[in-house]
């Protein structure tokens, strides 16, 4: 049960940082760095 | 393998889902990204928020905060170095622009679309000139996508000019001052835009930095 909620975090964490990195930046004035492979 | 250069709170939180889900190490650091990216940024939404609440301009400030978020998305701008002094600047600024809204929603009709209308031009003209600015932690590699987002932040434009034409007709108590507080932000993200905006945050970012070795010595 435990292993099937991370993983839903995980998988919601991971499809939110392919949306965020779609963006040039957020509402706030730093930039995090985005990673090599979802540079794009 | 890249390094991460994370801060340590999204890199502990990333490394615990990680080793819970038997990730690898590259989806270990997209994991601390976007930890950092929605800690970072609900963390600024929610003291803006706060600070408009206490100073009695609520309703600017979400806006000032709702019109920031879709031109950032799209145009991008300057950024600082810190993630604390970028809080800084994040939570104190909006609510501001909302109580610099609220002293000018004294104005008479004429005098707010004459701010509203210079500066959505201010804002057309660095639009097409310069966006969207990207930054060196997160470039725009393909022209193709910096064609859409130049595109997507005209878009935002012209939905801010609509926005402003109903606030205009709106028989809404906080109609001027929220009018108001979208023609100052869109100002402030064309200063953003600007070489002006990147020397500001610069300038901001070496205030800390001489502060932090004085505090060495």
């Amino acid at each position: 049960m435990k292993y099937r909620i991370f993983g839903f975090v995980v998988t919601l964490l991971l499809l939110l940082a392919n949306i965020a990195s779609a963006a040039p930046c957020s509402v706030s004035q730093y930039q995090t760095a985005v990673p090599e492979s979802l540079r794009r | 393998m890249e390094n991460m250069s994370y801060l340590p709170f999204s890199r502990r939180c990333a490394v615990f889902l990680a080793t819970r889900t038997g990730l690898d190490h590259e989806k270990e650091i997209i994991l601390a990204y976007i930890i950092e990216v929605l800690v970072i940024n609900l963390l600024n939404i929610c003291l803006a928020l706060l600070l408009g609440y206490s100073l009695g301009v609520l309703p600017g400030t979400v806006a000032c905060l709702v019109t920031a978020f879709f031109f950032r998305h799209t145009a991008g701008g300057a950024h600082s170095n810190s993630p604390w002094r970028c809080g800084l600047v994040t939570m104190t600024v909006f609510p501001i622009i909302a109580l610099l809204g609220s002293y000018l929603s004294y104005l008479r009709q004429p005098y707010i679309d004459l701010i509203a209308a210079a500066s959505v031009l201010i804002c057309l003209l660095k639009l097409l000139q310069s966006a969207p600015v990207d930054s060196p932690a997160a470039p725009i590699i393909s022209p193709l996508r910096r064609k859409k987002l130049k595109i997507a932040s005209l878009m935002v434009l012209l939905a801010v000019v609509l926005v402003l034409a109903f606030l205009r007709q709106s028989p809404w108590p906080y109609a001027q001052q929220v009018q108001l507080c979208l023609a100052l932000t869109v100002l402030w993200i064309s200063l953003m835009l600007s070489s002006y905006g990147h020397r500001i945050l610069a300038w901001i970012d070496g205030i800390a930095i001489k502060k932090e070795r004085a505090g060495r010595r």
